[in-house]
């Protein structure tokens, strides 16, 4: 049964990984495009938030210094219409003082960003514009500070304004919405700057940390439970880089049970019929198989009957002698009575002895009821019954009483050499009688000048060896090759079947045994016969 | 003058001889016996028989090697064959050896008298002929031969019947 199934199990299994891979494959290119269309978002955001400060600088009020501190308080109510994650706004000077602040916090003095880097950043030729990362500040809140700068007349101004990140955590909230991913801002250090509390809190160091090239792709988280496949894009704007996470735990590559439910039912499904169809197809083979072999077992009893018959034709010649001559002396003796009672023919001298002329009467019925009881025990189809049998029994039934007196009449010597540790033998009774008969009628034939008829048996580990010797004419090669072969014969056409020896071959096989002979032209021929003491699991037919 | 036939009956079943050679003297014939071919062949070189009744299938010597013996020595010896064996074939085998009858066991007596009579008269015609071919011979060689030249060629005559 496994055997049936295993092949379809491999196959589940590896389409199992292959989907699991496609799967995967599908899902890494899926957080990549999360990652690269929302960090152009965040781009855009930011960007807006610089353009935004740009209008205030370039303003032409911004630079009629007497109503800068208006201007700025309008201009920051005017930023917070437009985004509400302005929270102030300052002005700046080339030195790092700050000049003017509109916002909630009360600075006690001056303030000088000279010492800040991102101010010292801003500085640099070529930066109109900078973006800091995430801070506490004065005020203990998460926040960060774009500024741009202007160059007037040789009179460096700059612009600064503190955000509150709570868009751009809104925005990975709402990213995050769904459950499928979590999403989180890092910078080149791998610092949280935006995140959302199911992933991690903001300036905590992260698991992720983004190579700086290429700008976007994937990567893995380092170690611990948030190990898996993520995707980062670099914002343009600042070193910020938007790391996205697969939020569902990562599936075993051969985890059945980690398959979509309806993929594993049809699965399921699919085996359970496969293996119906197999059981269904493997048993009415096993019938059919059964079926002809039964067939196969009932022809081949039928030909054993067969030659069976065919072997009692041949031996019916000898029979009617055998029954002809007790008959013709019932015939003499009743006819000598029959005489004593013609008053035609001379008295007897001597009143003939009734008795015994029955006796002698009777005893030639009896002989000739011996003989055809015996052959019919030969023909009768009996059912195969295996006991336990003297070999010595069964081979003096065969020489001595079936065919003890054409032995006589033919002029052939038996020879007995019974080994006396032969055990008792598992066999049918009359198959193997069937065989011995064969054997020993062939011998008969082959001496038909007369001769010796030598049985031999032996005793060799688990088997009974009986061998059947006649000095008779021999086979050649060419006859001994085709000896066991159905229909072949070395008699006279009409006197032997052909059947008798190929058929005493295979009962001999079905008993476990072995059946094999030497002959050489002239010098007779020796069958051996190789018998098992028990047959382990062999069908006789 | 009447005949006697003299029968030699060769059977291994001696139940059966002894049977049938009583109810065949019964009948007026001579009867002697032979249990085996060896025996017949002793008994008829010291007697001469008119036939002799085989058994085919003994022990021994069987019974057409009997008949090749028998008519070898005895050319005017008529044999039956009876036996319990039959077929076509040996039947006509025998013929071809010189046997005059053959019958199949067991037999109707009758048939077996019949037979045996029937053997008789062509022994008999056979010896008339014999015997005419002596008187021939006599006439032939009457002037010519002494009386003991005579004598000597009837007992040459004899032997060749043997």
């Amino acid at each position: 049964m496994l055997l049936y199934f295993l092949p379809l199990l491999l196959l589940g299994i590896f389409f199992h990984i292959q989907y699991h891979r496609i799967a995967a494959e599908s899902a890494r290119a899926h957080l990549q495009v999360i990652a690269e269309h929302q960090a152009i978002t965040l781009n855009l955001f930011l960007r807006e938030r610089l353009v935004n400060l740009d209008n205030v600088i370039d303003d032409p009020a911004f630079r009629d210094l007497s109503g800068r501190t208006s201007f700025l308080e309008r201009a920051l109510a005017d930023l917070r219409l437009t985004s509400d994650a302005f929270v102030d706004l300052g002005v700046v000077g080339g030195d790092g003082l700050l000049l003017d602040y509109q916002g909630p916090v009360h600075f006690p003095g001056a303030v000088n960003y000279r010492d800040e880097s991102w101010f010292k950043d801003l500085l640099g030729a070529g930066r109109k514009s900078v973006i800091t990362d995430i801070y506490l500040g004065v005020r203990n809140n998460p926040h960060f500070t774009i500024a741009v700068k202007r160059e007037r007349d040789g009179e460096v101004s700059v612009l600064r304004s503190a955000l509150s990140p709570e868009k751009i955590h809104e925005f990975l909230a709402s990213l995050e919405g769904a459950g499928e991913v979590h999403a989180a801002v890092v910078n080149a250090a791998g610092v949280f700057q935006v995140v959302t509390p199911r992933v991690g809190l903001p300036l905590n160091s992260s698991p992720y940390l983004p190579p700086r090239s290429p700008l976007r792709g994937p990567m893995r988280a380092a170690g611990g439970a948030a190990a898996g496949e993520c995707a980062y894009a670099w914002l343009s704007e600042v070193p910020w880089a938007l790391v996205v996470q697969d939020a569902l735990p990562a599936a075993g590559p051969a985890s059945l049970l980690g398959m979509p439910r309806g993929i594993l039912l049809i699965t399921l499904a699919f085996f359970a019929i496969m293996g119906g169809v197999i059981v269904l197809r493997a048993r009415q083979l096993v019938t059919k198989q059964l079926a002809a072999e039964r067939h196969e077992a009932d022809l081949s009893g039928q030909l054993v009957h067969a030659a069976r018959l065919a072997s009692v034709g041949e031996l019916a010649a000898g029979i009617a002698h055998e029954i002809n001559n007790p008959l013709a002396i019932i015939a003499e003796e009743a006819g000598l009575l029959k005489d004593s009672l013609d008053p035609d023919l001379p008295e007897d001298e001597e009143e003939p002895d009734l008795k015994e002329h029955l006796r002698i009467i009777h005893d030639a019925v009896f002989r000739c009821r011996d003989i055809t009881r015996k052959l019919l025990a030969f023909v009768r189809h009996a059912e195969v019954k295996l006991e336990q049998h003297s070999i010595d029994a069964i081979l003096e039934d065969v020489v001595g009483g079936m065919l003890g007196s054409e032995l006589a009449t033919s002029n052939i010597a038996v020879v007995c050499e019974y080994d006396p540790e032969a055990r008792e033998i598992l066999t049918d009774r009359n198959q193997l009688a069937q065989v011995l008969v064969n054997l020993v009628k062939n011998a008969i034939d082959a001496m038909s000048g007369g001769g010796t008829l030598t049985i031999r048996t032996a005793h060799k580990g688990d088997r009974l060896l009986v061998k059947i010797k006649d000095s008779g004419c021999g086979m050649t090669p060419e006859q001994l090759q085709k000896v066991f072969m159905p229909f072949f014969t070395t008699k006279a056409p009409g006197k032997g079947t052909g059947l008798g020896l190929s058929v005493s071959f295979s009962i001999i096989k079905n008993f476990g045994g072995n059946m094999y002979v030497v002959s050489n032209p002239g010098q007779g021929s020796t069958f051996t016969l190789e018998l098992p003491y028990a047959m382990n699991g062999q069908r006789a037919v | 003058m009447e005949h006697v036939i003299k029968l030699l009956i060769v059977d291994d079943e001696t139940q059966f001889l002894e049977a049938i050679a009583k109810r065949l003297r019964k009948r007026g014939l001579e009867v002697h016996t032979a249990a085996s071919g060896a025996e017949a062949i002793e008994i008829a070189g010291r007697e001469q028989f008119d036939i002799a009744l085989l058994d085919l299938k003994m022990p021994g010597m069987d019974g057409s090697q009997v008949l090749k013996e028998l008519k070898q020595r005895h050319k005017h010896l008529e044999a039956v064959i009876l036996t319990g064996h039959g077929s076509l074939e040996s039947a006509v085998e025998l013929t071809k050896l010189g046997a005059f009858g053959y019958l199949p066991k067991p037999y109707e007596l009758e048939k077996l008298v019949d037979t045996l009579k029937a053997a008789y008269e062509v022994r008999l015609k056979k010896k008339f002929a014999a015997d005419e071919r002596k008187l021939k011979e006599i006439m032939r060689l009457g002037t010519s031969e002494s009386a003991i030249g005579i004598l000597r060629r009837l007992k040459e005559l004899d032997d060749e019947e043997r």
